[in-house]
């Protein structure tokens, strides 16, 4: 069912039309925000990578053909929130303010997309994100489009993945920010809920410590078999690193643990599980299709955010095509879309809260330093 | 050193009249830039105070700033208090800790006082991640109301900027007066020359005191502002680079110079809009720009008045 | 364990205390207080890690190749930024310093992108172990490098002409352009010193954490807090207010909480600074 409706959406961009159709034709702009500077800016320059890369693709076949026949290609404005919320509200602003924007893509940081869910609320305009917290899609918003699984979906892969391994003492690291804090709620109400277990450590750090020993070494006294930590790529690295340094032999879980962390820990993120949303080592045809297509352009492999903004691309040029440009007549269009395939699996945009997708994977690091999918949740 | 005149009357009026007649023409993105100039500038004023009149040195202003803006966001919205309460409320609470801060700058001058003032600002900042139970910790508080004026909300940014460019006027008229003030002048005394001014029978620990509770009231007004224009707050928005932010408004504007700290917040806040089209590089070119200032212009764009040629006024 | 979490934080004070010492240089020798001395330390982290990742130079000389190149920026600095505006009102050089922190940090993000970069350590084998306390290697040779790198510089200070000029000229430049000394230069000469041994700390503490561009400003609030604390423009005050600072992060970590670790740090500093006004060195220079 999944392959069939990705091959059909596949086949439906190529029968688009032939090359340069849409040449000199009015470029239909879709916005972008995303972290372009600073810390996490890694991410953020991958995401714009595969947005420009979708459209790229789309523009090749002749561009997006309208309700009335006509063809425009795509065109992707991107501005930069630097992971800051008042920056990210005067980009969005900026996006908003100009009429030509169909729709709106991200922010990626829930820090920066929550505080400014209302802009785009206010403006009526569709917007495509993937923050994870929670309460994202909880604030009533009409507008907002999740198009990828959460931690809640992901904790709960985590803890049954952990609890199977037979490990009952857990030990808890969270960073001291959104992201740690909202990955840490959603592990422990996993744990309560599925196995009816709590923490038995829990311990916090800041975003920016670069010496781990002090938590480490409590983690370690405390004797905990495994540790779930969430955060970000560099302090996960550094922590699975002095963790090993100080003797823990036990299993380590991370809700970041994607090829940036694998790059950073080395050797050390052996044997690290992880529940991510997508992989890149995940086996269906699309996935696979859409990784030996990236390799062959960009000649690395994607990320779990390189899947999202292309698929994410692909979606709204579909709603494009069936409801023209028109902002309202886009979002009405989303919102009415009950099905659609793409690379991360079955969308679902008319849920009613803007969570279209809860498709994610746990993964382990093995002795090559290579993701292998051991859990798939649908 | 190149005597400070004041801006011409002329110049002041036509920046008066414009500053009331351009925004309604601006598109949505200019006024909403318009409105975070103005409050960032009542912010500079502020720590210009301290700074340009008082000679002492803050890195910890986003500390103010976060405790005005607080005040007035949780009073809005937990405790469903009109904004017109808050604002007072925002500066009595400001201005309090401003006593704290006051304190120790009596016994430290200089680099000591830095660093107490980053402490400052960092602890504030630190207790508002961590506090949950008051401040909502990193999520942050959202859905802070717009003031509503003879029952009309300010929900429009064109009636807000006019709101911030009445309080900016009241600061800048207030600091005015209170430089041709005896506090003014006693202050400027002490910055001077501290002993000679004991001598002169200034009392410094009041004045001290006096500029750092002005200052810290004055921005908590900022924050009070901040809070209810974006309405939205996390304690991200108030970290030691938000401080250093201020503190370049006032000294690129120029120190000790009211109109400075305007054009001052202007061009922090607006050069590095005007300069985006740059991508990568705009940030690169900000800081060239900060040194290429200081080199040529070192008492701050103020003084590009006093440099026009004679007769001029 | 106590132990454990001490020793590991006089290695991150170790870098603290270095860089600490370099700004107290530029203090001692310029009278400015440089918002850009923790980029010295980053500049030098990019400079070996592009020697050493991207042109296979061994790091036996990628590293001193490194501390020069930071030395070299340390010297420009002074002959291109601060010169032009030294003696000017404080504020308005700490402004040009502030611009000048911006330049390097957001210019390596230029460069290199925000993300962060895995450092080779030059002595890799497992963590040695003394008595139940686990020392990983880079944390000794950061401690000992620290300590040769003080007691050189003391050396240099108290018995090299070079020495002799710049404790004339950071006690009275007047007085010591009367001497017939070339202020300017032995100024150009001290930024560069202290450049390098900023520089020395980043190349220390890369293998430890991770090379980003955003290092910069965490690392010199940390080691301006340390000089404080030592007395400003004192050399031995800036080393044990760095020590001090690295341990008690790390120990109220340990026994209090990570989430109050900078308030109570900053409490520890203000009460010392009640108790000693002046620092704790505030004599030695």
């Amino acid at each position: 069912m999944k392959r069939r409706q990705v091959l059909g959406g596949v086949a439906a961009l190529t029968a688009v039309g032939y090359v340069g159709a849409a040449a000199g034709a009015e470029p239909i702009r879709i916005g972008l925000d995303a972290v372009l500077t600073g810390a996490g800016a890694d991410i953020g320059e991958r995401i714009r990578r595969a947005a420009q890369w979708a459209m790229d693709r789309i523009n090749r076949n002749g561009g997006v053909q309208l309700p009335d026949g006509s063809r425009r290609p795509l065109e992707l404005v991107a501005v930069d929130d630097q992971a800051k919320p008042d920056i990210g509200l005067n980009a969005i602003r900026r996006l908003v303010d100009d009429p030509t924007v169909v729709a709106l893509l991200g922010p990626d940081w829930s820090s920066v997309t929550y505080p400014t869910l209302f802009v785009g609320e206010e403006a009526g305009i569709a917007q495509i994100t993937s923050s994870v917290a929670q309460r994202i899609t909880q604030a009533g918003m009409k507008h907002i489009f999740r198009a990828r699984s959460t931690d809640a979906d992901w904790m709960a892969a985590l803890a049954d993945y952990i609890v199977a391994e037979g490990h009952q003492q857990i030990g808890v690291t969270y960073a001291n920010s959104e992201f740690g804090r909202s990955g840490r709620a959603a592990f422990v109400r996993a744990l309560k809920e599925r196995r009816n277990l709590a923490p038995a450590q829990e311990l916090s750090y800041a975003v920016g410590d670069t010496d781990f020993t002090a938590i480490a070494g409590r983690l370690v006294q405390s004797g905990v078999p495994a540790v779930c930590n969430l955060g970000n790529e560099p302090e996960g690295a550094l922590l699975i690193k002095t963790l090993r340094q100080l003797g823990f032999r036990g299993l380590f879980a991370f809700n970041s643990a994607d090829s940036i962390f694998a790059k950073l820990a080395g050797p050390d993120a052996i044997g690290v599980v992880g529940s991510l949303s997508w992989v890149d080592t995940k086996s269906d045809a699309a996935s696979q299709a859409f990784v030996g297509a990236y390799r062959a352009q960009f000649n690395e492999t994607p990320i779990g955010h390189s899947a999202i903004y292309y698929d994410a691309i692909n979606l709204l040029a579909d709603a494009i095509a069936r409801a023209g440009t028109d902002r309202g007549a886009l979002l009405a269009a989303l919102k009415s879309t009950d099905a659609w395939g793409g690379v991360q699996g079955n969308y679902h945009p008319s849920a009613p809260t803007g969570d279209m997708i809860h498709s994610c994977v746990v993964i382990r690091y093995n002795q090559q330093l290579v993701p292998e999918v051991v859990a798939v949740r649908d | 050193m190149m005597s400070r005149r004041p801006a011409p009357r002329a110049a002041l009026a036509v920046a008066a009249v414009a500053a009331v007649a351009v925004p309604p023409l601006l598109a949505p993105y200019a006024l909403h830039l318009c409105v975070m100039v103005g409050i960032f500038a009542i912010l500079a004023l502020s720590l210009n105070l301290i700074c340009g009149w008082a000679g002492m040195i803050s890195l910890g202003h986003a500390g103010f700033w976060l405790i005005g803006a607080y005040t007035t966001a949780l009073l809005t919205t937990d405790h469903g208090i009109a904004f017109w309460w808050a604002l007072p409320a925002s500066i009595g609470i400001t201005a309090a800790s401003g006593l704290l801060l006051g304190l120790p700058s009596l016994r430290w001058n200089g680099h000591f006082l830095a660093v107490i003032t980053i402490a400052f600002g960092m602890i504030v900042q630190t207790l508002s991640v961590n506090w949950e139970w008051l401040t909502h910790g990193n999520d942050g508080v959202s859905n802070i109301p717009r003031p509503v004026l003879f029952g009309h909300r300010l929900g429009a940014n064109l009636a807000f900027y006019y709101l911030v460019v009445v309080i900016l006027a009241a600061v800048w008229a207030l600091m005015h007066r209170f430089i041709v003030s005896g506090y003014g002048r006693a202050l400027k005394a002490l910055r001077d020359d501290e002993v000679a001014a004991a001598c002169m029978g200034v009392n410094i620990a009041r004045f001290k005191v006096t500029a750092f509770v002005l200052s810290a009231g004055i921005a908590g007004m900022a924050g009070s502002l901040y809070a209810s224009y974006v309405r939205f707050l996390n304690p991200d928005s108030f970290g030691l680079d938000t401080s250093i932010r201020v503190f370049v408004m006032v000294v690129i504007g120029g120190i000790g110079s009211i109109g400075g700290s305007i054009l001052g917040s202007f061009a922090v806040y607006v050069l590095p809009e005007v300069l985006r089209p740059l991508q990568q590089y705009y940030y690169v070119i900000w800081g060239v720009v900060v040194i290429v200032v200081m080199r040529f212009l070192p008492g701050g764009l103020a003084t590009i008045w006093s440099s026009a040629p004679p007769g001029r006024e | 364990m106590l132990v454990q979490i001490v020793v590991s934080g006089l290695a991150s004070g170790a870098t603290y205390a270095l860089i600490a010492l370099g700004f107290v240089i530029i203090w001692n020798t310029a009278a400015v207080v440089n918002f850009a001395q923790g980029e010295f330390a980053v500049a030098a982290m990019f400079v070996a890690l592009v020697l050493s990742r991207f042109g296979h130079v061994p790091l036996f000389l990628a590293l001193p190749a490194s501390v020069a190149a930071s030395a070299l920026l340390g010297w420009l600095t002074e002959r291109i930024v601060i010169r032009p505006v030294i003696g000017r009102n404080a504020m308005t050089v700490v402004t040009v310093t502030i611009g000048l922190q911006i330049v390097l940090s957001d210019g390596a993000k230029l460069i290199f992108g925000g993300q962060p970069y895995p450092f080779p350590a030059p002595f890799s084998g497992a963590p040695l172990g003394f008595g139940g306390v686990v020392l990983p290697r880079q944390s000794l040779l950061v401690i000992l490098a620290m300590a040769l790198l003080v007691a050189a510089l003391h050396a240099m200070s108290v018995l090299t002409p070079f020495g002799k000029r710049l404790r004339a000229v950071a006690q009275d430049r007047e007085v010591a352009a009367m001497m017939g000394i070339d202020v300017n230069r032995t100024v150009a000469q001290g930024f560069a010193v202290s450049a390098a041994v900023a520089g020395v700390a980043g190349v220390l503490l890369a293998p430890v954490i991770f090379v980003s561009a955003d290092l910069g400003l965490p690392l010199l609030i940390k080691s301006f807090v340390a000089a404080i604390i030592g007395g400003f423009g004192s050399y031995p005050g800036a080393l044990a207010g760095g020590l001090l600072i690295g341990v008690i992060d790390n120990v109220v970590s340990y026994a209090v909480s990570t989430d109050y670790r900078d308030v109570i740090s900053f409490l520890v500093l203000i009460v010392m600074l009640l108790l000693r006004p002046t620092g704790l060195f505030p004599n030695h220079r």
